[in-house]
């Protein structure tokens, strides 16, 4: 397994060269200037030529990408543009929140969208089975925006079951997962809406299979039939899907971040991105691209817990 | 015996509890994160208000005020000035204490702030320091400044307003680039904490010279999403947030119970600024005939009474100068058309404009862009983002730029960045003058200068009407200040204008 895992990071090498050589280049060819942001509008252009000087920008492009490889191959991301902090030091103090929520996305996902997902595949075109294909319509449909907005205003400010806006300062374990419940929900509702389909219709073709009707005529009880043979089955596709969306789930999770004002890395990509902090932006990039690799990995080490046939070797 | 014991450690429980029960005031910001708190970098809307509570300038606007003539003494017990105005001499408090455990506040302090203030290397704000010669310290608590020429208004850029704010020399020299993320100063707050994307925290500082401050804490939230934003203070989570600068958001939260809406100046004046190097620009009918086909008071009913005023000159209303009764140019749709005819547009004329994509700022471009068709001009607007926008325009790439600002209120900050000819985009020297505008220069040096306040006022009148006789510039209205505070929050002075874009939380703000 350790070679695999060895294996797949060496293959993410280049990839992450490609991601972050892409992102370098469009950053620059987008229109805007850092040093108007860092000086203000009242500044002149002179006091912004020389601030462009001394952060290297008046350098030619291929010269910039050179020093930003030497930098990053010396395991140094640098610094922000705009607030001269290390940028590890800003990824370090956002990315457990991003984690967070997106594993606490994940749980939701999945705690609510395959048992919805069987139990809509055993009772086909009846209520339930409904139910979940508008859930899972729904999921797809609605922006986090306005679904973020929506569960706050029923839990937040209605009911004052959970609070606005999430805080890091909550030194108490159980407020901060009282604030995690409500972002977690609206980012979780895009992975109900995915686990939900494919686990009903993975369940729907596992059902008619001969292997169940074989367990049903050996006489098991129909519970054992459904939940430890036909989901086992189910389970690879659902576990693609998982760590396919996982991605999407991280990149999506800035609009959640931004409702429920939540500290993220999409949240700062964006304000990077509004900054035309440039230095900040290829570091986040980096972060971001790693994570999905992460996730893919992970992703497949999935499978061989699931499916003993299926190795990593 | 056992109740005894019981009851007192009851009491004492009791006691350390009330002790401990700290005031914190929450704050909502309209921002995504902070800028800088190096107070002579910090230029955003999101900044200002923090430096202002961290810290002291040599005199300060008093708390509530944005006007020139409310200066009284800070960090200064009092001042003079030579006859012919080239020394001013600035005695300083005794005993003032920097934050952080950085020492007395002395004139060493001071003179190292204000060349601070006036180097292009440290400072956004040097230009404005480009008269004087020389600050020395004549003794440990008294400071003189010398000029090259008379200012007659110096003592606001030795107020408590960027480059006037005095930070500390020791603490600057140990921090480094550090200080901008953790300032040091002398005000009724010290800087605690930052968490990118969240907050700023601060702490009353208890050996204030005017007093310990009432409110134990400020957290400082930064909440982008207006939505969220709006949802916190309702929900209580916030008891002081930026509001929005719109009609609708002023009436309805006007009309929620325990809310107070303050809507203060200074305000910013939009403008729609008329390239006049441009064609068709560069044909003075041209512009006066899109100056005639703008109707300001229709853009500032569209806006809102409660948060919008039509403009009245070239430089905001209740500045030290602004010209109330310049003669700007008539909405009359039928005048611009025959001007156009004159320039030999009878059938139209289009004019470009780089426009920013920011909601408030785009919907009031729409309506210029309607009012404008009327007259048959047609504005093609590329709309991009808003740093896309702020780099383009100084390209000059836009004929018309529309622009909204604030700045220090004396007209010769708001003539010289916008219409001064040292001013003029894509120069060495440029600011934001987008127009192309040369006309007043001599007027506006002429004033900087003048020791006489009626001539200083009248040189300023002239520069104004000569900008608006050349149609450098178009007036559209004046956006006021926003800001919304539940009744329990008693900032200690009456409210009626925030040259800090945020009200002031001195050591007399309290919250019940």
């Amino acid at each position: 397994m350790l070679t695999f895992v060895a294996k797949r990071l060496l293959l993410a090498v280049p990839t992450l060269l490609a991601v972050l050589t892409l992102v370098f280049v469009l950053v620059r060819i987008v229109p805007g200037d850092p040093t108007i942001v860092i000086l203000g509008d009242q500044a002149s252009n002179e006091a912004r030529q020389a601030l462009r000087e001394r952060l290297g920008l008046n350098k030619s492009i291929g010269a910039q990408y050179v020093d930003f490889l030497v930098q990053v191959a010396s395991g140094d991301l640098g610094r922000s543009l705009t607030t001269n902090r290390p940028i590890v030091a800003d990824v370090a103090a956002v990315l457990p929140y991003t984690i967070e929520l997106t594993l606490a996305a994940l749980f939701v996902g999945c705690i609510v969208g395959i048992p919805l997902g069987v139990v809509a595949a055993q009772r086909r075109d009846g209520l339930v089975d409904w139910f979940a294909r508008i859930v899972s319509l729904a999921g797809l449909s609605f922006p986090a925006f306005v679904s973020g907005i929506l569960l706050l205003l029923v839990f937040a400010i209605q009911l004052r079951w959970f609070p606005v806006i999430s805080t890091s300062n909550a030194s108490d374990p159980l407020e901060r997962l009282r604030a995690l419940v409500l972002p977690a929900i609206n980012l979780g509702f895009l992975m109900v809406a995915y686990v939900t389909r494919v686990t009903r219709s993975g369940m729907i073709k596992a059902l008619g299979d001969d292997y169940v009707r074989t367990a049903r005529a050996k006489g098991l009880v129909p519970r054992l039939v459904v939940w430890r043979h036909a989901l086992r089955n189910v389970l690879v596709p659902v576990v693609t899907v998982v760590g396919l969306y996982l991605g999407v789930l991280i990149g999506n999770a800035v609009l959640t971040e931004i409702v429920f004002n939540r500290p993220g890395l999409g949240k700062l990509i964006v304000t990077a991105l509004n900054q035309r902090d440039y230095a900040l932006l290829q570091g986040l990039m980096v972060v971001a691209a790693l994570a999905v690799v992460v996730a893919n990995i992970l992703t497949d080490l999935t499978y061989g817990l699931v499916d003993p046939r299926v190795k990593t070797a | 015996m056992r109740q005894i014991l019981m009851a007192a450690t009851i009491l004492v429980g009791l006691g350390i509890g009330a002790a401990s029960a700290q005031t914190t005031l929450n704050i909502g910001m309209a921002a995504a994160d902070v800028g800088q708190l190096d107070p002579h970098r910090a230029t955003t809307t999101q900044d200002k208000p923090v430096v202002s509570w961290i810290f002291n300038g040599l005199v300060r606007f008093k708390p509530g005020s944005a006007s020139l003539e409310s200066l009284e003494p800070d960090l200064a017990e009092r001042w003079e000035q030579t006859p012919d105005g080239l020394s001013w001499t600035f005695f300083l408090r005794k005993g003032v204490k920097f934050h952080g455990g950085y020492g007395e506040m002395t004139a060493d302090d001071v003179v190292f702030s204000l060349r601070k203030a006036g180097t292009s290397q440290t400072s956004s704000f040097s230009a404005d320091y480009a008269s004087v010669e020389a600050i020395e310290a004549v003794d440990p608590h008294t400071v003189r400044i010398r000029l090259k020429q008379p200012i007659p208004s110096l003592l606001g850029l030795v107020a408590n307003y960027h480059g006037g704010n005095i930070v500390s020399r020791k603490a600057v020299e140990a921090l480094g680039a550090d200080f901008r993320l953790k300032p040091v100063g002398t005000g009724p707050f010290a800087f605690e904490g930052y968490k990118p994307g969240e907050s700023v925290t601060l702490v009353a500082n208890k050996e204030y010279f005017r007093g310990a401050p009432k409110i134990d804490r400020i957290v400082y939230r930064f909440i982008p999403a207006d939505a969220a934003r709006d949802l916190a203070f309702t929900s209580g989570e916030l008891d002081i947030v930026y509001g929005r600068q719109d009609q609708r958001w002023a009436e309805r939260f006007k009309k929620e119970a325990n809310v107070v809406v303050d809507v203060v100046r200074p305000a910013e004046l939009a403008l729609l600024h008329l390239n006049t190097k441009m064609k068709p620009l560069d044909d003075k009918r041209v512009r006066l005939a899109l100056a005639h086909a703008i109707n300001r008071a229709q853009i500032a009913q569209f806006k809102g009474d409660l948060v919008a005023e039509p403009g009245v000159s070239v430089v905001p209303a209740g500045y030290l100068g602004t010209d109330d009764k310049a003669p700007l140019p008539k909405h009359d749709v039928a005048a611009a058309k025959k001007l156009l005819a004159e320039a030999g547009h009878a059938n139209g004329v289009t004019v470009k404009s780089v426009q920013t994509s920011l909601p408030t700022m785009l919907n009031s471009m729409q309506i210029v862009q309607n009012q404008l068709k009327q007259a048959g001009i047609d504005l093609q607007m590329e709309v991009v983002d808003h740093q896309t926008f702020h780099a383009n325009i100084r390209k000059d790439m836009s004929g018309v730029t529309y622009y909204s600002a604030a700045r220090f209120p004396v007209a010769d900050v708001y003539l010289t960045q916008f219409f001064h000819s040292n001013s003029i985009v894509q120069t060495p020297t440029a600011v934001t003058n987008f127009s192309h505008c040369a006309v007043a220069d001599k007027e506006i040096e002429g004033a900087r200068t003048a020791t006489d306040p009626a001539r200083q006022k009248e040189l300023w009148m002239q520069a104004q009407r000569k900008i608006i006789d050349e149609v450098c510039a178009v007036v559209l209205f004046e956006q006021l200040q926003v800001w919304a505070r539940k009744t329990n929050v008693d900032l200690g002075y009456k409210f009626d204008g925030a040259i800090h874009l945020g009200p002031v939380i001195t050591e007399t703000t309290a919250k019940k």
